[in-house]
């Protein structure tokens, strides 16, 4: 006999499971918001390639697939330093200035950036203790039943100033630097999808003798 | 039902894409910081020389010719039609007006000439 159908799940072990199931299917339909909302900027950010391309293929300076992506990739570039700039410049400035200071201090350990007591970032947020989160048994569920200890509240701290010009500096140079990458993936792919697909004929819209006027009328 | 399923089926794909995705970023992130070296050098050069990186290349330049002489040819084409067209008309309202004193009464005649006016081809 099938040994599954020997199983007895009790009512708890069946309310977990579709609690579970439940959890995992909203899990999955937030995932594929997610990721339709990056495909929709993707294909907003793509868009300049086509500001760019328009006019070269119009007035038929561009006029094979090949020609077409020797010049795409060219502006792709372009279009990434013009883009990086920016970003590129912030990660430089974070970067030099905490190997300046790291040298200063003669400690090369990062970790500091996470110590919320005294010098790391963490120390103008706040931090939960997550693990002593207190839980409370729900319908047979034991489930998170308030808001765990506060581990420390926002607060300046003097010894912390380096990690306040490290980690906005980096963070936001690193996101805008991962945005611009998202955006020169999105360009690449346009400019080979478009590549074939400008120069394409399609045989299933001709109509036959349509590109000659009748002059015996 | 079918939408939310359609959801779940797309949460899904995304899914198991993610790593692949990361993966792919990750490798433009190191192509393109190479790539953006690269074009920091040329710019550098460029500078000093006293051009930029972000000129028109020379494709640019002839798209930018053949535009302009997209919209001359196109606005002497309107004019070479609006002059046929005015000297037609010119043409046939001198023939009407030849016509008229002879066949239509004068009263008539200013009829006539819109008539073809409107109708320029006179086929009607």
């Amino acid at each position: 006999m099938n040994p599954l159908w020997l199983i007895k799940l009790t009512e708890e072990d069946t309310r977990i499971l579709i609690a579970i199931f439940i959890i995992v299917l909203l899990v999955f339909v937030i995932i594929s918001y997610i990721g339709s909302l990056i495909r929709r900027i993707m294909k907003f950010q793509a868009k300049d390639l086509d500001t760019s391309m328009h006019d070269l293929v119009s007035t038929g300076v561009v006029d094979t697939p090949r020609y077409f992506r020797r010049i795409a990739i060219k502006k792709n570039n372009r279009l990434l330093f013009k883009h990086m700039r920016i970003p590129f410049l912030l990660l430089f400035v974070s970067i030099t200035f905490m190997v300046i200071y790291l040298s200063w201090i003669e400690n090369y350990d990062l970790a500091f950036l996470w110590d919320y007591q005294s010098k790391g970032i963490t120390t103008l947020f706040f931090i939960f203790d997550w693990p002593n989160q207190p839980h409370a048994l729900f319908f047979g569920l034991n489930l998170p039943s308030g808001w765990p200890p506060v581990l420390n509240t926002p607060h300046l701290e003097w010894e912390a100033w380096p990690s306040y010009i490290f980690a906005p500096l980096f963070s936001v140079g690193a996101v805008w630097f991962l945005i611009s990458i998202q955006a020169y993936v999105a360009r690449t792919w346009r400019l080979w999808t478009m590549s074939k697909a400008v120069f394409q004929k399609d045989l299933e819209k001709v109509v036959p003798g349509s590109d000659f006027k009748r002059t015996d009328k | 039902m079918l939408e939310f399923l359609k959801r779940c089926g797309l949460g899904i794909l995304y899914l198991i894409a993610a790593p692949f995705a990361v993966v792919l970023l990750a490798l433009f992130a190191v192509f393109g910081l190479i790539v953006f070296l690269f074009m920091l050098v040329k710019s550098l050069i460029l500078f000093f020389g006293g051009r930029s990186v972000f000129d028109d290349l020379p494709e640019d330049i002839e798209a930018k010719r053949r535009l302009g002489t997209l919209v001359d040819t196109r606005e002497k084409k309107t004019e070479h039609v609006d002059k046929t067209v005015s000297d037609e008309i010119h043409e046939e309202t001198h023939e009407v007006e030849r016509a008229a004193p002879q066949e239509v009464p004068e009263d008539d005649s200013d009829d006539a000439g819109h008539g073809n006016t409107a109708n320029p081809g006179g086929e009607a």
